[in-house]
């Protein structure tokens, strides 16, 4: 039976122990790791929500209650009607996620657990998610809706909102690139850019191109905006303040 | 615990900001002095994580600084930063408390604890629009201070500071190099003279001098502004 003494010596032979600073590290990096605990996808979403400011959901649920209870007019014209204010929800969403970088916090974001890029999308996924789900219930209970089919009527707002927020994500990112960058700029870009949908959205109404769109062509135009929006969310993610932090 | 810097290089179109810098940072404080311009900001935003290098590597016990488990044991104060305006003081505290992996309960402790360390107490209720620039700054070191840090860098952190408050935390500041890596970027030696293990000087984006500093080796100042003169 060999002593310790002679099995040290013997393991000695065949492996070298780390030197003190990495041994020390290494013992660190296990106090850490126990520590550490990753944080979830869910927990990033549920925390950006709770610091959306509450007016962001007021405004979501005075445009339903007013779509579903107080347009007057023909019941047709309803949904062209809330359609056209698609592109100022669209613009509160995009002036609500660049919080951070409007008032300068969004270096100090980046140096948490979250970093800038998961904080911000993260703001954006909540704000989606919320102006999707009330997207879906005007489609739902809008009066008028249900003749022309509730898939066409999101169709119908969802395309005016998605446009928005592509313009506007494109807007700001050519600005940022030229280095001219402040307060101001990240709400009257989202609010030009709404304008322009809208009055955009007024001339094609005016040219009967909208209204004459039938269902097959409504969705394809959805899924060609979806598209972009998915383009335009890499081109964001591939900004050098977000790509590396 | 070693943060290594090896060949750190950042341009920017035909400008260098940072030149082939090469340093390593070990337990206690570093000041990191040089001029507007020198670099130093460019310097400790590739070193948190919030710009890309050019070229060249950062890491911490071979712990890339991109990665979130380096950025568990970080903490930074930027030159500037701000607030959402309808923060109070507590409110920011417990914000970045929940960003940095704190649960509720655990964010109320050391929020209540930092706001005593800095002097905020009394004012925690208050809107953070409403704070004078030294409590401002206060805030700042509160908020880096919130996850323990392993890696603490400073930049320009006595701005807006009176006498009194600075005084207060260069203590603070040595005392938590007793068991991190504090690396504090100035340019006002008396902020670095009396604190500092180690002084590293910086401009156009290079090292120019860097080493530790005795009371017997004579007025920093004098040897700062005579290195920058030449």
């Amino acid at each position: 039976m060999m002593r310790d003494s002679e099995i040290k010596i013997l393991l000695k032979g065949y492996c070298e122990a780390p030197d003190n600073m990495k041994k020390d590290a290494f013992i660190r990096s296990i106090g850490r790791k126990q520590q550490f605990e990753k944080v979830s996808f869910v927990k990033m979403l549920a925390l950006q929500a709770r610091y959306i400011r509450k007016r962001m959901w007021i405004i979501s649920i005075l445009l339903l209650a007013w779509a579903v209870f107080n347009i007057s007019g023909l019941e047709s014209e309803k949904v062209e009607i809330i359609s056209k204010i698609m592109p100022f929800f669209a613009c509160f969403g995009m002036i609500e996620g660049c919080r951070a970088k409007m008032h300068e916090m969004s270096e100090l974001e980046g140096t948490t657990l979250f970093s800038a890029k998961g904080a911000y999308f993260a703001k954006m996924a909540v704000i989606a998610m919320a102006h999707f789900f009330t997207i879906v219930l005007l489609a739902v209970f809008t009066p008028g809706a249900h003749e022309k089919g509730c898939l066409i009527v999101m169709a119908r707002l969802l395309i005016p909102y998605i446009v928005t927020s592509i313009l506007s994500m494109e807007a700001e990112r050519s600005i940022r690139s030229c280095g001219k960058d402040n307060e101001g700029i990240h709400i009257a870009i989202p609010f030009c850019v709404a304008l322009v949908v809208f009055y955009g959205r007024e001339v094609l109404y005016d040219m009967h191109v909208t209204d004459s769109l039938d269902a097959s062509k409504v969705m394809m135009l959805l899924a060609l905006v979806l598209v972009f929006q998915t383009i335009e969310v890499k081109k964001t993610v591939k900004l050098e303040e977000l790509l590396w932090n | 615990m070693e943060l290594k810097i090896d060949r750190l290089t950042k341009q920017y179109d035909s400008k260098i900001a940072v030149d082939r810098m090469s340093f390593s940072l070990e337990k206690g404080v570093t000041g990191l002095l040089g001029a507007n311009g020198a670099g130093k900001t460019t310097l400790m935003r590739m070193m948190v994580g919030l710009l890309s290098p050019t070229s060249g590597e950062i890491n911490y016990d071979g712990i890339p600084v991109k990665s979130e488990e380096y950025r568990n044991v970080l903490g930074y104060l930027p030159q500037d930063f701000g607030y959402y305006p309808e923060f109070s003081g507590k409110e920011f505290l417990m914000y970045f408390c929940a960003l940095k992996g704190l649960d509720r309960k655990a964010a109320k402790a050391r929020t209540a604890e930092l706001l005593k360390l800095v002097g905020l107490e009394d004012v925690a209720g208050k809107k953070v629009k409403k704070y004078s620039g030294g409590m401002k700054q206060r805030l700042g070191i509160a908020q880096a201070l919130i996850n323990r840090p392993e890696v603490l860098v400073l930049d320009e952190p006595t701005a807006g500071l009176d006498p009194k408050e600075r005084v207060r935390f260069r203590e603070l500041i040595e005392k938590i190099g007793k068991e991190a890596i504090v690396l504090l970027s100035t340019h006002i030696v008396s902020d670095v003279e009396n604190i500092a293990d180690r002084i590293i000087m910086m401009n156009s984006g290079q090292i120019v001098w860097q080493g530790t500093w005795k009371e017997e080796d004579g007025s920093l100042e004098d040897f700062y502004l005579k290195t920058f003169m030449q």
